[in-house]
């Protein structure tokens, strides 16, 4: 427990790289998007795209009815729970089976926060060990073995800089689900954590399919909570994407595609109402667009990843600085009122005691 | 004219369940609706209704999974994809034979729920505008589950993730939040939604009183002066929280209503609701009065 306070980012504080103990806290992205955006091609690509810059990753799948992930993970939901099983055992269908395995797995999730706590605080230990071991040049065979071990560990404890997360392939499975809370906050609560929405650029092209994904996007900076949020348009080898800063920079060009692409509908009275809204909508958004860290990505190729990954330095500052108060916050009311339950428990009990002894009452 | 809901919304929302109830209602106070299964991955037992059609005597996800070997989410796609295809010789020509032409024929299409089918792809709306063509009016029922909008942030969330759908379908829309009888606290519900103003005997769902038509309008002050304030609100999302409380207290652009399957009351508050979004009854009753 003590491991697990104080490798959180309790003490990473105001955006400093390193914990308590000279443990440096790794940043968490968690990738949502619709079924088919690109999710788990593009935690492949992150993961490479990490590794060849020498940084160190952390990868967790959390989908459990994918068949294969081109990457290779830490933690695999599959390795916990059999999803076919689950489907059989609460006889539900595939969509049912995925929404229990994920909330199955949910209730273990403090474990997967503890996993990653530790292997910050390994990487930390190992760090001193380095300092310690450098210094004293030790005695005889038995500093060549703890040589050989330290080698070792080095190796395998190099510090971590993120913690990727795949989530399941529908989108609302994650989002609109208790359990999504879960893990979104046990990760928020203990690192700084950074939400990459993958839009699917082929299929925001048109006005009104933008708009929708636009929508969901913002959406998802209230579901949770004002993580900070970079959004990857992805396949821009397939699609680019400056349609779509041109629209987020200047609503009269989105105004102009849209009265184009709807005259034909135009005929119909619903059509210009949902041109009328879309204008409204746009306008609307214009704060949203506005703070917004967009880019074009293409997990394919690995295009636009260095601007991600500068994205995703931003972001993590934007979690110290504007999520992690509230964090701080929270975490204080709880330990206040466990401290109030506690000498509320401990009174009660003396009272229950005393009533116990007298009228022989369970407690 | 005739009149269709469509049931749409996340998956696990409750839509099969709300065409169950809303048939069993209609069977006791001898209301004549049609139920037509639009989800191709139902499972048989799933569906405790009686359907007028349903999709999967046409496509489903099963057959499509093992004969063009996807997985279940592409599966899914691709049958909403047949449909499209045949809506007419399917879809339309199916309800001609079983419903007809009768006026005030009144259908309830009970959706599959992944929401992509709603951001991505035009299946939808190829379904409503050939329903609007044969002559129905078309309102989209779009469920939430209540227990997710029970706070200012998730409640705005919501709102944006319904009009994400609804800016693709472009026809009358009426929000549900489903599941208010599990949902923890109905109360904080009822506040957001500014159907009860937190008078001294505000209880739960069944204590509006009806004509007080709780779908009327969301409680946007209260909301943003909550939101604002939230630990959760970062100083960035100010500007947008006040922007997107105009845009829709402007346009009272979603309204909720609360959903307690429960409650005969409740169902029959939703129904209301729903149909004066598609002005069902309206006709007959301007004839009246000629
Ligand atoms: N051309 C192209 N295809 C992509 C890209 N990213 C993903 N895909 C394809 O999109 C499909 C869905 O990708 P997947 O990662 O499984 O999506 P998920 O459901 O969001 O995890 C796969 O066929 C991928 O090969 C990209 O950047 N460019
Ligand atoms: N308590 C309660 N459970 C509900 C309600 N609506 C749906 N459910 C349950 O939620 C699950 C999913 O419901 P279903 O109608 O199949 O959702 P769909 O995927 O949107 O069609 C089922 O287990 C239902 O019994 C409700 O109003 N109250
Ligand atoms: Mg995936
Ligand atoms: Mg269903």
């Amino acid at each position: 427990m003590a491991a697990s306070s104080s490798a959180s980012a309790a003490g990473g504080g105001g955006g400093d790289d390193d914990g308590p103990e000279g443990a440096r806290i790794p940043t968490v992205v968690l990738c949502i998007g619709m079924a088919g955006s690109g999710k788990s091609t593009w935690m492949a690509r992150m993961v490479q795209h990490a590794k060849a810059q020498g940084k160190t990753a952390y990868v967790i799948n959390l989908d459990p009815a994918v068949m294969a992930t081109g990457y290779k993970s830490n933690v695999d939901i599959r390795d916990t729970v059999a999803y076919k099983e689950v489907m059989k055992t609460y006889q539900l269908g595939p969509n049912g089976g995925i929404v229990t395995s994920l909330n199955l797995f949910a209730t273990r999730f403090d474990q997967v926060v503890d996993l990653v706590e530790k292997r910050v605080l390994a990487a930390a230990a190992a760090a001193d060990d380095d300092e310690t071991d450098g210094g004293g040049g030790g005695g005889g065979g038995e500093a060549e073995a703890g040589g050989e071990a330290k080698k070792k560990k080095k190796k395998k404890k190099k510090p971590l800089d993120y913690v990727f997360v795949d989530t399941p392939g529908q989108i609302e499975v994650f989002t609109w689900s208790a359990s999504g809370t879960v893990i979104s906050e046990g990760l928020a609560n203990s690192f700084p954590t950074v939400l990459c929405f993958l839009a699917d650029t082929p299929r925001c092209t048109g006005p009104q399919t933008f708009m929708s994904n636009m929508l969901q996007a913002c959406s998802m900076l209230y579901r949770f909570a004002g993580l900070p949020l970079v959004l990857c348009f992805n396949k821009i080898d397939v699609a680019r994407h400056e349609f779509a800063e041109e629209w987020m920079a200047d609503f009269e060009a989105f105004f102009e595609s849209l009265d184009s692409e709807s005259a034909p509908t135009r005929a119909s009275t619903t059509g210009s109402y949902s041109v009328s809204l879309c204008r409204s909508l746009a306008l609307a958004l214009e704060p949203f667009y506005k703070t917004i860290r967009a880019v074009g990505v293409s997990a394919v190729t690995g295009e636009g990843c260095d601007a991600f990954f500068a994205h995703l330095e931003t972001a993590r500052d934007a979690y110290y600085r504007d999520y992690y108060p509230g964090v701080l916050e929270r975490r204080e009311k709880r330990e206040a009122e466990a401290e109030a339950r506690k000498s509320a428990n401990a009174s009660k009990f003396d009272a229950d005691h005393q009533t116990q002894t007298s009228a022989g009452q369970p407690l | 004219m005739k009149y269709a809901q469509l049931i749409i919304g996340p998956a696990g929302v409750g839509k099969s369940t709300y065409v169950r109830e809303m048939q069993t209602h209609c069977d006791s106070i001898q209301r004549s609706i049609h139920c037509v299964n639009l989800d191709p991955a139902a499972a048989s037992e799933e569906l405790q209704y009686r359907t007028t059609l349903d999709v999967r005597e046409f496509v489903t996800v099963e057959e499509v999974m093992e004969e063009e070997s996807l997985g279940p989410n592409g599966a899914l796609m691709r049958c909403m994809e047949l449909l499209e295809e045949h809506v007419d010789d399917f879809l339309i020509a199916g309800l001609q034979e079983c419903v007809g032409d009768d006026d005030n024929s009144y259908l309830l299409l009970d959706a599959p729920g992944q929401l992509e089918l709603y951001s991505h792809v035009s299946v939808f709306r190829t379904i409503t505008n050939a329903l609007v063509q044969d002559g129905y009016r078309v309102c989209a029922v779009y469920l939430l589950d209540a227990q997710f909008v029970a706070e200012p942030a998730k409640f705005v969330a919501g709102t944006l993730a319904v009009l994400s759908a609804m800016v693709l379908l472009e026809i009358p829309h009426v929000t549900v939040l489903s599941k208010m009888d599990i949902c923890p606290e109905p109360k904080r519900v009822q506040e957001l939604i500014g159907g009860v103003g937190g008078g001294p005997d505000d209880g739960g769902v069944d204590d509006v009183p009806a004509e007080y038509g709780y779908g009327g309008g969301t409680n946007m002050s209260l909301l943003m002066a909550e939101l604002d304030d939230a630990t959760t609100t970062t100083a960035a999302m100010r500007p947008l929280n006040a922007s997107l409380a105009r845009l829709v207290d402007d346009y009272s652009l979603v309204s909720f209503v609360p959903l307690d399957i429960s409650k005969d009351e409740s169902l029959e508050e939703v129904l209301y609701m729903v149909d004066s979004s598609m002005q069902f009854g309206e006709d007959s009753e301007v004839k009246d009065t000629l």
